[in-house]
């Protein structure tokens, strides 16, 4: 009897734990965190900006939405991701390296190639836009936070970044950013690897170039980052 | 009834949990073909065989001198084993059948979202005189009868003519969609030969890509309506790619060992870090199919990295009786020998701005190693030296940046030695000085902690580099219009010569109302003088526009500051202001080119940029066409010999401006209220 008591238990907890994953997967709320993390609504799918070419090709990056800009500096291969994009937004990339190595950027939607460029020229330009033409560029971030994931490298991953009011489920790849923009109250993330190809190395900062780090993260195949 | 009873209850946790397992691990089963999709040099898959796909292009339906640019977007390559040979259908499988494999686009190069690869954008025009590599991937070990390329449907590709010589219907050096006239997205063929691939070979899978254009534009915003076709490469494009083949002795690959590189061999271009190719050492053998020029060959780098073994590098093939060189159609062997078993550390640390101790983000790190049988010192002459592995700074500064379990960073993956190894390395950021130090590998194989290094602070490998700053002003004719904005970029190249150092992180945005902005430029200390210009970004048909209607304005021999972390301030710096002129282009021949050969534009004395010349006949003979795209203006043009210059400089012929135009104003470059360049036209240049 006991034994049958706990196989039920068992049974119920099993399909609890399904449910929730179900639930996670399909309204991607991904549930079960208490406090500030993951109680945001869901929004529609992120596009997202990539920096793309021969790996290790450095580049400088000014982004722009409707409401503001940003400036990213990295190697290729970057993606770039706007929490809260307001279209139409624009993307001019700057090779920084003496060569002609290749350099593409590209926006993406929902793995559709919306619009690319490519430049081969040393220190060559390279530019995309998307949602229609943004004729200015926006003033800098106010209060600029940015989550990156910069390893391991080529590793899938799902995440939730939220700040106090609306939470965004991506699915993309190391190396990637998450730029915020006059985030409502404290942000955090929570990121799940596709794969198990090594240990997550996340970092937040706060900044206009990203380089001043609030707080890091590490492991996996399951990692929150919050902010301090 | 009781045992039953618990047999219900047991079952009903099986279906729960079976999906559970499916959620949780299905994408483990994924895991294999996501490590390939990762990758772009042969996955260490137990099961799998590589294939190295690369293409060449051959265009028809418009002389191929008349395209500024033009980029086909490939999304991926299919293998499919069907038709069996004697199979009654010998048609080509269904889209959906479940044996296609696909070979997808190179991490970094076109990775994309769930799994769905992006675009390589292929040079269709570089292509007709050269073999581009696409991937290297595994399959399934199998032979292989259908062959597929799977195009991108809603963005093909884009295509940039020239300006029409006597002007045309249609701007030119302005970028133009590329519609497909067939539909779907993929062009197939079924091989003649099976193509066969054996576990833990490279197998080489050269294709003839042959795009006719169908329509041309006949007004802004049309597309070229493009047909495509593919091919086996003729002769296997043998005229195009050379073999090298060797053996590595003292180690053993190791595909299974987490956190351990496989043994493999890379080959980049000389001199630099661009990998060209890598394979994977199996049984102690490797071999690499390189691309190569065949009139004056090709320089390659091979290092041998990974399989816990000490490092090894070789700068072109030896002996060789062709200075290292190899070329088409030829093979040729490259031994090395290393030592296994070997304990392996890290070099790590953190680059700063010497100047504001800020991290620097993206400078490279190269580890650096004298050829096999040299005695060169890398600390003093890094240019003879081969660059045996690579890494970048995070947005922290750090490095090395993160690799994976089965690919880790290579500064995660050195010998420690015994006696401890010491290696050199160089790190290099635009606008700073590079320094070089020598370092030995410590700690752990993973993180950015690690290594030993005497110059360091505090003997750990963090490095602060030296730079020094010149401020300046850029000014526009006109003001752009309210709603508008100009996006300028700055360039510093070292007086005198083409090397380009630096670029300002965040172009001048110029606000509309306004007409000009300051700038101030990182650039390396060490230099003592730049020739400066300055290129707008301005949109045409509300999109990017490839090349600028505002002209290049340059300042030549603009003194660098005294000392590190100094301001120059240069006196009549950029007194010349943005004029909207529009598009332009030049266009000529060179007499008697080889695969050498390149020609130079420059005006008032600074070098702007350089075109190969490309193939007005079909590959792979080397064509003697080149052309530009820039603005009505007083240019000059060289030809260089392997990046010497080769005769005088001839002035190009004057440049027709285009006639101005009122509404509607296709591009955000304009000189008078309302009015804007008409259609540009071509400048034939005299051959040289």
């Amino acid at each position: 009897m006991k034994m049958r008591i706990t196989l039920r238990t068992l049974a119920v907890v099993a399909w609890a734990a399904l449910l929730s994953a179900a639930l996670g997967a399909c309204n991607n709320s991904q549930g079960g965190f208490g406090g500030d993390v993951g109680n945001t609504p869901p929004v529609p799918p992120v596009t997202s900006f990539k920096v793309l070419g021969i790996v290790g090709t450095p580049f400088s990056l000014l982004i722009s939405n409707a409401n503001a800009s940003w400036l990213v500096k990295g190697t290729i291969p970057l993606n770039v991701l706007i929490v809260n994009n307001q279209t139409p937004a624009r993307m001019i990339a700057t090779k920084l390296s003496n060569d002609n190595n290749l350099m593409s950027v590209e926006i993406v939607n929902g793995g559709i190639v919306l619009s690319l460029a490519s430049t081969t020229a040393a220190f060559g330009v390279a530019s995309v836009q998307t949602g229609g033409t943004l004729n200015t560029i926006s003033p800098p971030a106010a209060l600029d936070l940015r989550i990156y994931v910069t390893g391991p490298f080529g590793q899938r991953f799902q995440s939730l970044v939220e700040d106090a009011t609306v939470g965004f489920i991506t699915n993309t790849r190391a190396p990637a950013v998450f730029l915020f923009d006059q985030p409502s109250g404290k942000i955090d993330g929570q990121f799940t690897q596709d794969q198990n190809f090594g240990s997550f190395a996340i970092n937040m900062t706060e900044g206009s170039d990203g380089s001043k780090v609030l707080t890091t993260a590490s492991g996996g195949p399951f990692v929150i980052i919050r902010q301090p | 009834m009781k045992k039953l009873r618990i047999s219900w209850a047991a079952v009903s946790l099986i279906p729960p949990l079976l999906i559970l397992c499916s959620l949780f691990f299905g994408s483990f089963g994924n895991r294999h073909k996501a490590t390939f999709a990762a990758s772009s040099t042969p996955g260490p898959g137990a099961t799998s065989a590589n294939v190295q796909v690369g293409f060449i292009t051959t265009i028809t339906g418009q002389p191929p001198s008349g395209l500024q640019n033009m980029y086909l977007n490939i999304i991926s390559v299919r293998l499919n084993p069907k038709p069996k040979p004697g199979a009654t259908n010998q048609g080509l499988p269904g889209e959906n059948d479940a044996a296609w494999k696909s070979i997808p686009v190179p991490a970094g190069v076109g990775v994309g979202i769930n799994g769905k690869p992006g675009d390589l954008q292929l040079d269709v025009l570089a292509g007709q005189n050269k073999f581009q590599l696409f991937n290297t991937a595994g399959v399934r070990p199998n032979k292989y009868s259908s062959v597929e390329v799977v195009l991108d449907t809603t963005t093909p590709g884009s295509v940039v003519p020239i300006c029409s010589s006597g002007g045309g219907s249609i701007e030119g050096c302005a970028n133009y969609p590329m519609v497909l006239q067939a539909a779907g997205g993929q062009v197939s063929f079924v091989a003649a030969n099976q193509i066969v691939t054996s576990r833990n070979t490279l197998t080489q899978l050269p294709l003839q890509l042959n795009l006719s254009i169908i329509n041309k534009p006949s007004g802004p915003g049309e597309p070229y309506v493009v047909a495509v076709s593919v091919a086996p490469a003729p002769g296997n494009a043998s005229q195009f790619l050379t073999t090298v083949s060797g053996s590595v002795t003292g180690a053993n690959g190791n595909a299974t060992v987490k956190k351990v590189r496989h043994l493999s061999v890379t080959a980049e271009l000389a001199g630099t870090d661009t990998i060209v190719a890598t394979s994977n050492v199996v049984n102690s053998q490797y071999s690499l199919f390189l691309p190569a020029a065949a009139d004056l060959g090709t320089l390659y780098d091979f290092f041998v990295s990974g399989g816990a073994a000490t490092l090894a590098g070789a700068r072109g093939i030896s002996p060789s009786s062709n200075g290292g060189l190899v070329f088409p159609s030829q093979s040729y062997t490259q031994n090395f020998t290393v030592e296994g078993d070997q304990t392996l550390g890290t070099i790590g640390g953190t680059i700063t701005d010497a100047c504001t101790s800020l991290p620097i983000q993206g400078a490279v790190l190269s580890m650096l190693m004298p050829p096999d049988g040299s005695s060169v010192n890398c600390a003093t002459t890094p240019t003879q030296c081969v660059s045996v592995g690579s890494t970048v700074t995070d947005n922290s500064g750090k490095y090395p940046l993160p690799g994976t379990f089965q690919n880790p960073a290579y500064f995660n993956n050195l010998a420690i030695g015994s006696p401890p190894i010491t290696y050199t390395v160089q790190v290099t950021a635009p606008g700073y000085d590079s320094q070089i130090f020598e370092a030995q590998a410590s700690g752990t194989n993973s993180g950015t902690s690690g290594g030993v290094c005497e110059s360091g602070t505090n003997g750990a490998c963090d490095f602060a580099l030296t730079t020094s700053y010149i401020t300046g002003t850029v000014r526009l004719t006109a003001n752009p219009q309210p709603s508008n904005s100009a996006s300028i970029q700055v360039f510093a190249e070292q007086s005198g010569t083409n090397n380009l150092v630096s670029a300002l992180a965040l172009p001048l945005i110029i606000p509309g109302g306004q007409s000009s902005a300051s700038f101030t430029l990182n650039v390396p200390s060490q230099i003592s003088s730049f020739d400066l210009f300055a290129s707008a970004a301005d949109f045409f048909e509300g999109v990017t526009d490839p090349y600028p209607g505002h002209t290049i304005i340059t300042q030549a021999g603009v003194a660098n500051a005294p000392t590190a972390c100094a301001t120059s301030e240069p006196a009549g710096l950029f007194l010349e202001t943005m004029d909207c002129s529009g598009h332009g282009s030049i266009a000529g021949t060179v007499i008697n080119p080889d695969s050498g050969t390149t020609v130079e534009l420059s005006k008032n004395g600074v070098q702007l940029m350089q075109a190969a010349v490309g193939p007005a006949t079909p590959a792979p003979s080397v064509g003697n066409t080149y052309s530009f795209c820039a603005p009505p203006d007083t240019y000059g043009v060289q030809r260089l010999e392997a990046g010497i210059a080769a005769g005088p400089t001839a002035s190009v012929a004057a440049m027709p401006t285009p006639t101005a135009t009122s509404s509607p104003c296709p591009s955000t470059c304009f000189s008078a209220p309302g009015m804007c360049p008409g259609l540009c036209a071509n400048t034939i240049q005299s051959p040289l």
